[in-house]
């Protein structure tokens, strides 16, 4: 049974990809890889992962190591999206194509709400996918961005392996995992550890160890450093005495 | 003592004493207003009691029935301010009908009921501003900070959160805009291949 024909069905794709690109470009900023695609992306856009991997560092010119990291973010970022571009392109293709096929059966044409309708259906769960790419991407981004300016600053004091905690931002919403994994069992004290104790991957629920790329995509918990001398007092961090280390205190090692 | 105007102390004191009757009627209203919706569960209750009791036929001078009362009395709600609507309506009813007192007391009457109309569409009004405000809140949470991450966290680091969500938001909206050209482009295309009706 004929369909759409391959032309047509090249010229819906095309649609979807041009869809997909724009929204990449939009999202990650300026990549060599988008660029040399389309004559149209000419401009950066003023926010994108780009800029929260920079604002997370501070605002600083990022160094050649920094240069890397951002570029490999981008790229696995854009790897994600393209793969949801091919998946959504292909099933609205498929999903037309068989609307065209039992119209002609039925001697018919179809009409443009039901074709309407079954991009609609596709796009539906295209946004609810792309929203999680993006939300998981900047949850990355950010605090990889925090991970390599603790590392830069902790390098400048002279110190190899950094004492690190994440800050709980939304208090009573924050989910089961983060407060185990983030606070300690008086769920006031924020809990802390060493950089190289850290996962450098996804985190998959029930690890006992916190993720440097955040715990889930809508985390909002936020990597920084503790100073030495530094603890906490009622869950704000402030100065305890030059020798206090409170990584031993909570690991109970300080007697 | 004996030098004082007795008249003028009567006087200051009755005014005093209208003073402190109409402040705490002012309170009484505001406190009835903040209490309405219990009262008008209340009232409802009150009022089927009162409907059931009238189906099963009851008598005469029993609570919520009035024999002297006008024709085209309204059904009270319980308020402080119904209550003295209800008692004029009550020296209304005693008074000569056509009477001079009576057309100043009818006149009172209604200004006092357009009044209290106007508090009660005042009042619904607040309640559904108060009920929208409460799903637009229950719609999106606004993004805040808790009080621990607001200290703890650095400048940059509480930029970097407001720009995440600014990102995520922008790209949203910018999808639906991308979208809409999809779909106009993929119709083009479909009618090019004569596949659509029309």
């Amino acid at each position: 049974m004929y369909g759409i024909s391959s032309s047509g069905k090249e010229a819906i794709e095309l649609a979807i990809s041009k869809m997909f690109d724009s929204l990449a470009y939009k999202f990650l900023g300026n990549i060599p890889k988008l660029r040399e695609k389309s004559p149209f992306f000419s401009s950066s856009p003023a926010f994108s992962l780009a800029h929260i991997f920079i604002q997370a560092l501070n605002n600083k010119e990022p160094n050649i190591f920094e240069r890397d990291v951002l570029k490999s973010i981008l790229n696995s970022s854009y790897g994600y999206i393209e793969s949801l571009k091919n998946r959504t392109s292909s099933n609205v293709v498929e999903s037309i194509d068989a609307l065209v096929k039992e119209a002609k059966l039925k001697k018919e044409y179809v009409n443009s709400s039901q074709v309407n309708e079954v991009i609609a259906g596709e796009m539906e769960k295209a946004r609810g996918h792309l929203k999680l790419i993006a939300e998981a991407e900047t949850t990355k981004t950010r605090n990889l961005g925090h991970t390599m300016y603790i590392i830069g600053d902790a390098k400048d004091q002279g110190i190899s392996d950094p004492v690190c905690f994440y800050i709980l931002v939304r208090d009573g919403k924050a989910c089961f995992e983060c407060v185990r994994l983030h606070m300690l069992e008086d769920g006031v004290t924020p809990r802390v550890w060493k950089l190289s104790e850290m996962s450098m991957g996804w985190h998959k629920r029930g690890e006992d160890r916190p993720s440097a790329c955040g715990e889930h995509p809508f985390c909002r918990c936020s990597l920084s450093q503790l100073q030495p001398g530094w603890g906490f007092k009622g869950g704000y961090i402030s100065f305890i005495s030059p020798t206090h280390d409170e990584y031993k205190k909570q690991r109970g090692e300080d007697v | 003592m004996r030098n004082q105007d007795w008249k003028l102390k009567y006087q200051d004191l009755k005014l005093k004493f209208h003073d402190a009757v109409d402040v705490a009627f002012r309170l009484g209203m505001e406190q009835g207003l903040q209490q309405a919706q219990v009262q008008q569960a209340q009232q409802q209750q009150a009022d089927a009691q009162a409907a059931q009791q009238a189906a099963m036929g009851g008598q005469p001078g029993q609570p919520g029935e009035d024999p002297n009362a006008p024709p085209g009395q309204e059904q009270t709600d319980g308020s402080e301010l119904d209550q003295h609507i209800g008692q004029l309506e009550g020296m209304l009813g005693q008074s000569q009908p056509g009477s001079p007192e009576q057309a100043g007391l009818q006149k009172s009457l209604n200004g006092i009921k357009a009044f209290r109309s106007t508090l009660k569409q005042a009042y619904e009004l607040k309640k559904s501003e108060q009920a929208i405000k409460a799903i637009g809140k229950a719609m999106k949470s606004p993004f805040t900070l808790s009080k621990t991450a607001t200290k703890n966290l650095t400048e940059h680091g509480k930029k970097g959160l407001s720009d995440q969500e600014r990102i995520v938001e922008e790209l949203m909206k910018s999808m639906s805009d991308e979208e809409a050209k999809a779909k106009d482009s993929i119709a083009k295309t479909l009618d090019y291949e004569q596949l659509l009706k029309g």
